[in-house]
């Protein structure tokens, strides 16, 4: 009931996973049942799925304009100029005959919304050989990047006649919808590079970028962000001459700071919002000011990143290696903070705190087999990155996550604190399950839960004698430890065959649609796992027995292993025959299929999910996320 | 040179004096390319200049009382589900909606969280007028100080919800305080001292009633109310002081003595539909329906039966068996607030066939009872936007038993039977102009009988307006417990009914983002 998310959103997979499964689709008179109103109210999933319209046209048009000129032998300028049109035309209409339409007798709405963005990108260079021992190249320039963005939002309900769904507004004898608004930004660069190659061995590139943000406070829009790198190609080295096993041998370091400004513009300024009140018998409008408080000194979030490569290749180049490792320290980290709601705001775009990356990153291509008309080579990527929040001001942890979202898990559902990484899920530890016989150590027991036998045993995290939300502790990460994919392609004659798995080992997922699914409350029609629930008869399992009175909180029998392995792609080509093909230089016909299979032991549909949108510090959490499509492509490339 | 080369060599020239132009254009401009100019909104900075705006900003302090998780919905849900009065439906199975009948909520439930978010959120906006009266010029000084007031009412009646809800809060005077300063609890003293001294600022300068376009804002009326309110929780919780009875008498009498309000004459016309401010409201929650969320009210819908077919509905709230049979025969008020069965939305409201509310195997004689207090005009045809039932937040009955409970602490035994009997009178008019036996006339008891009749008075007289709740927590522990056992003794069922349930938790957040807040005990 409460659950006005979990209701309001049964768009998806929960509503039809959660549904009254007694229930029939139509009624008697063959209309829809709209809802299941025994218990929580669901709207029927099939009648959503059928009638309920939500399209999204989406066009982009993008271009742009280049022209360079060579002032003497040496120096050049050049600029571009680009556009990049972004227009979407949504429209929405829920008729009268399901839950969604019917109270307002079909409700319509029109979502249209445009984004033009330009850049202009201004450069000099210069490139001259035999600049003392070596060559150099420098590059100076200035770019300008702006993006405009507004929206129309109309809608209307009751209606008549309902068949021009949302092409006829004006038959809604109801309009309660109308919106709209606009926002920019802009950004501006004076870069710099200069390249320097001695003798072909010693590379050395210098950079140098003076950004300005509008989206950041007034005196902290311009940020310089210098690096420099140099590479030692060792194979052309002298004493590398006589040695027959290396094809390539290159040693690269590099150190730099890198900006990151990709936030949402007016963070800096105290904007209000509209509000809207019956003073006066009428809808009266004012102004308030908005949930997010403002905040003057936000400024960039920076990197510096340390960077150590090694290139090899061996075997005449049949197999050959890349290989990084890096450490990243990333300061004045950008983050939306819950304020305490005692300042009348909810919370405020902050630069918080630092945070270290350390990471490894292995490329290996090797060509397997070449035999006449037949190849086989292999492309395995693997990387491991170890994350962990250094500082963050003021607090000693800040909680992010569902409560964020709206999605109530009786708190928030990532943490972020010092020495852990960045978004730790959060929640209540399970020991297990209450035993008949087991030592209660709980002093205060909530009553049907704590020490009642098949009841799930939470850890006294703080040892008070209490289970309470103070109880609350770190129960997974949604970090792997490794990841990657590999490649295999097989040519044979005009023939391709390319297959690609990706994989991620020990990454956390929270199932939390299992929090509904699986907690034996009685409420929702649930897993069919449920049926081996505890009871004086069954004690060897993990199900908790019956209890309306379990909360649906994030425990950490929810968190499940969402390692994986996917079949993420598999592509056949067929190369035409010239023969065929009258005036056109080649062709290609191919078949792809993408993802085609999964293994892993994760229990909900897909483990590489995200609820919470990308957000660095809230991943892996499934709330009934749609999984991936399968798709198939078929396609026919013929270049002229 | 072919024409072809030619061509590009001209492009290129143009190309220069392009690249050119538009890097000087950008270097030049690039200062002030930076500074954002939002077109879509206005800031706060920038906003407040005319007594207009401040008159716009004082009314947008109202626009969140329509917020879902303010009067709205959310704190019907909480507080009379919480009181003695108010059993979900047993057809409501979520544990958390269950939550307050237990009394069952935690640091981090939503009943815990939500008071404290829009409560402190309003404050805010009170502060936005106050804090800059002083930087507009205005013309009538009169305007000045009735913004003032009302400000200032508001910031009281924000925190009077507060203390009483959570005990001793942080006491934030001004929007700088708000944001940059992480204070500790103030103690429940002190909270109640400060919204004694604005609710008396704002009793001397709002105006006595508001018509037209001002329709629904604060009164000296609403000040009164709230300045007795206020007195009287001081009175019980704090200071049982005979000056603070005394100022609640005086308050109370003030208001029935202003000549603006008189009883409504039939008392289910009170709540009744579409009526914008009879003479019994003094401060409600305007709701005009019309289809607009923040138009209309929704709390109709916590006590909506599930069944009737139309709209929402959910019938969080119906009453305990045992208060449904504690009223007194022949109590018009009984009829007035429940109802059994009714007709569908989508029919007349006499149609032929009511439909009998569910579940109908039930604990009560006869149907099965829901309250009717607040049925909009379309009958919950479009629960979501067509609630045009005011949110009553004080009504003129209450002043007589505000009134009645004063004398009576201050010994003034004919005083308060007077106070109550007026109520009581008007309950006996029925439909306006019935001639009842009961509730009959109150005479003659002693103190402590005269203070149990008029906290019953309050019950049946006040029931599901949010008052119930707060009657129990001030009255004290024993009180609280013994009024649960009588009233709704399933409240103590998982081992809640203790004194310490009688305040909210502070939320857990709260206090990992201010760590000078400390917990309530029992949590």
């Amino acid at each position: 009931m409460e659950n006005g998310q979990l209701a309001g959103n049964s768009r998806g997979l929960l509503a039809a996973m959660i549904y009254d499964p007694a229930l029939p689709v139509y009624d008697a008179s063959g209309d829809y049942i709209r809802q299941a109103v025994l218990g929580e109210f669901i709207n029927n999933p099939v009648a959503t799925a059928n009638e309920l319209v939500e399209r999204r046209n989406e066009t982009r048009v993008v271009g742009s304009l280049f022209a360079e000129l060579g002032i003497t032998e040496d120096l050049r300028v050049s600029n571009r100029f680009g556009v990049n049109i972004w227009d979407a035309y949504n429209p929405f209409y829920a008729p009268s005959s399901i839950q969604q339409g019917f109270l307002t007798n079909g409700s319509a709405n029109i979502w249209q919304g445009r984004s033009t963005e330009v850049l202009n990108e201004a450069l000099v260079n210069y490139e001259r050989t035999g600049v003392g021992p070596g060559d150099l190249a420098v590059l100076a320039g200035m770019t300008y990047q702006t993006s405009e963005f507004n929206f129309t939002n109309v809608g209307a309900a009751d209606f008549l006649v309902e068949d021009p769904m949302w092409n006829s507004l004006q038959g809604g004898a109801q309009r309660p919808t109308v919106s709209s608004g606009s926002s920019d930004w802009t950004l501006i660069s004076y870069l710099t590079r200069l390249n320097y190659n001695l003798s072909d061995r010693y590379l050395l590139t210098v950079t140098g970028r003076y950004d300005g943000s509008s989206r950041f406070g007034e005196n902290n829009k311009w940020a310089f962000f210098p690096s420099a790198a140099l590479a030692w190609r060792v194979i052309d080295e002298s004493f590398m001459e006589d040695q027959g096993f290396f094809d390539d041998l290159k040693v690269r370091v590099s150190y730099g700071l890198t900006g990151n400004q990709a936030v949402d513009p007016y963070n800096s300024l105290a904007g209000m919002e509209v509000v809207e009140s019956a003073i006066g018998s009428v809808n009266t409008i004012s102004f308030a000011p908005g949930s997010r408080s403002p905040n003057p000194d936000l400024k960039w979030e920076t990197t510096s990143q340390f960077n150590l490569g090694l290139d090899m290749a061996f075997l005449d180049n049949r197999i050959s290696l890349s290989a990084d490792a890096y450490t990243a320290n990333t300061e004045d980290l950008l983050l939306i903070v819950n304020m305490p709601w005692t300042s009348g705001f909810a919370d405020q775009l902050r630069n918080v705190g630092s945070v270290k990356n350390k990471g490894v990153e292995l490329s290996i291509n090797t060509l397997n087999m070449t035999s006449g008309a037949f190849s086989w080579s292999t492309t395995l990527n693997l990387a491991a990155n170890r994350n962990e929040v250094v500082a963050i001001d003021e607090r000693d942890y800040i909680e992010t996550g569902a409560d964020r979202w709206g999605w109530a898990v009786g708190g928030n559902s990532h943490l972020i604190k010092p020495g852990e990484p960045l978004g730790a899920i959060y929640g209540y530890k399970v020991l297990g399950l209450w035993q008949e016989g087991d030592m209660c150590d709980i002093t205060d027991p909530r009553p049907t839960l704590d020490c009642v036998p098949g009841e799930l045993h939470i850890q006294d995290v703080n040892g008070d004698g209490r289970i309470n939300p103070d109880d609350r502790t770190i129960i997974g990460y949604a970090d792997p430890d490794f990841y990657g994919g590999l490649n295999n392609s097989f040519t044979y004659g005009p023939f391709t065959l390319d297959a690609f798995v990706n994989f991620s080992v020990g990454n956390d997922v929270v199932n939390a649609s299992n929090a509904f699914l699986m907690n034996a409350t009685g409420q929702l029609n649930e897993r069919a796992e449920v049926l081996n629930r505890w009871s004086p008869e069954n004690t060897n399992t993990d199900v908790p027995r019956a209890n309306a009175n379990r909360r649906t909180l994030l425990y950490s029998n929810l968190v499940e292993d969402g390692s994986f392995l996917r079949l993420q792609s598999l592509t056949l080509g067929y190369q035409l025959p010239e023969s065929i093909l009258r005036g056109a230089r080649s062709g290609r016909v191919y078949v792809t299929g993408q993802n085609l299979f999964t293994i892993s032991d994760y229990s909900g549909f897909d483990p590489e999910v995200n609820s919470l949108g990308g957000s660095p510090s809230a991943r892996g959490l499934d709330v009934g996320a749609y999984p991936r499509a399968r798709i198939w492509n078929f396609g026919v490339n013929i270049t002229f | 040179m072919t024409a072809l080369t030619k061509g590009i060599a001209i492009m290129k020239i143009r190309s220069m004096t392009l690249l050119l132009a538009l890097t000087v254009v950008a270097a030049a401009g690039c200062e002030d390319v930076l500074v954002e100019e939002p077109e879509s909104f206005i800031t706060s900075d920038t906003y407040y200049k005319t007594p207009g705006d401040l008159e716009a900003a004082a009314v947008a302090m109202y626009g969140l009382f329509h917020d879902w998780n303010m009067f709205k919905v959310q704190y019907h849900w909480t507080f009379e589900l919480a009181a003695d009065q108010g059993r979900f439906h047993p057809d409501e199975p979520n544990v958390e909606t269950q939550a307050p009948e237990y009394l069952n909520w935690t640091s981090t439930s939503r009943d815990a969280v939500q008071p404290w978010k829009t409560l402190y959120w309003n404050i805010l906006r009170a502060h936005q007028v106050l804090d800059n009266l002083d930087n507009v010029e205005f013309p009538d000084a009169q305007q000045r100080s009735r913004l003032e007031g009302e400000a200032k009412f508001m910031r009281a009646f924000h925190y009077f919800w507060l203390v009483r809800a959570y005990g001793g809060v942080p006491l934030y005077l001004s929007e700088d305080e708000q944001i940059s300063v992480d204070q500790p609890r103030a103690s429940e003293e002190e909270v109640l001292n400060q919204i004694i001294a604005d609710a008396e600022a704002a009793v001397a300068s709002l105006p006595e009633a508001r018509t037209g376009a001002e329709l629904g804002r604060a009164t000296r009326g609403a000040a009164l109310m709230l300045l007795a309110d206020a007195y009287r929780w001081r009175a019980n919780v704090v200071s049982m002081s005979q000056s603070d009875w005394q100022a609640v008498a005086d308050a109370a009498r003030a208001v029935i003595n202003s000549g603006v309000y008189a009883l409504e004459a039939d008392y289910a016309q009170i709540h009744a539909p579409g009526a914008q401010f009879r003479s019994e409201e003094i401060f409600s929650v305007q709701s005009i329906g019309g289809g607009g969320w923040f138009q209309s009210s929704l709390f109709g819908s916590v006590y909506w039966p599930r069944n009737l077919g139309a709209g929402g509905g959910w019938a969080v709230v119906v009453p305990t068996p045992e208060y449904y049979e504690g009223y007194i025969d022949g109590d018009y008020r009984h009829e007035a607030t429940y109802w059994t069965e009714g007709c569908p939305a989508d029919q007349p409201a006499d149609c032929e066939s009511p439909v009998a509310f569910t579940p109908t195997d039930n604990p009560y004689p006869g149907g099965y009872p829901h309250v009717k207090k607040y049925i909009p005009t379309d009958r919950g045809l479009n629960f979501w936007g067509g609630g045009d039932v005011n949110i009553p937040l004080y009504r003129f009955a209450e002043a007589y038993l505000l009134l009645a409970e004063a004398e009576n602490e201050l010994g003034n035994a004919a005083a308060a039977a007077a106070a109550i009997n007026e109520v009581r009178a008007r309950a006996r008019q029925g439909t306006g102009s019935e001639n009842r036996a009961e509730p009959a006339d109150i005479v003659a008891l002693d103190q402590a009988s005269m203070r149990d009749a008029i906290y019953q008075e309050r019950s049946w007289e006040l029931s599901y307006e949010l008052k119930r709740w707060f009657d129990l927590v001030q009255r004290g522990e024993s009180y609280f417990v013994s009024q649960f056992q009588a009233n709704d003794p399933i409240a103590g069922q998982l081992g809640n009914l203790v004194a310490s349930r009688m305040r909210l938790p502070i939320p857990a957040e709260e206090i990992q983002k201010n760590p000078a807040l400390t917990q309530n005990p029992g949590y």
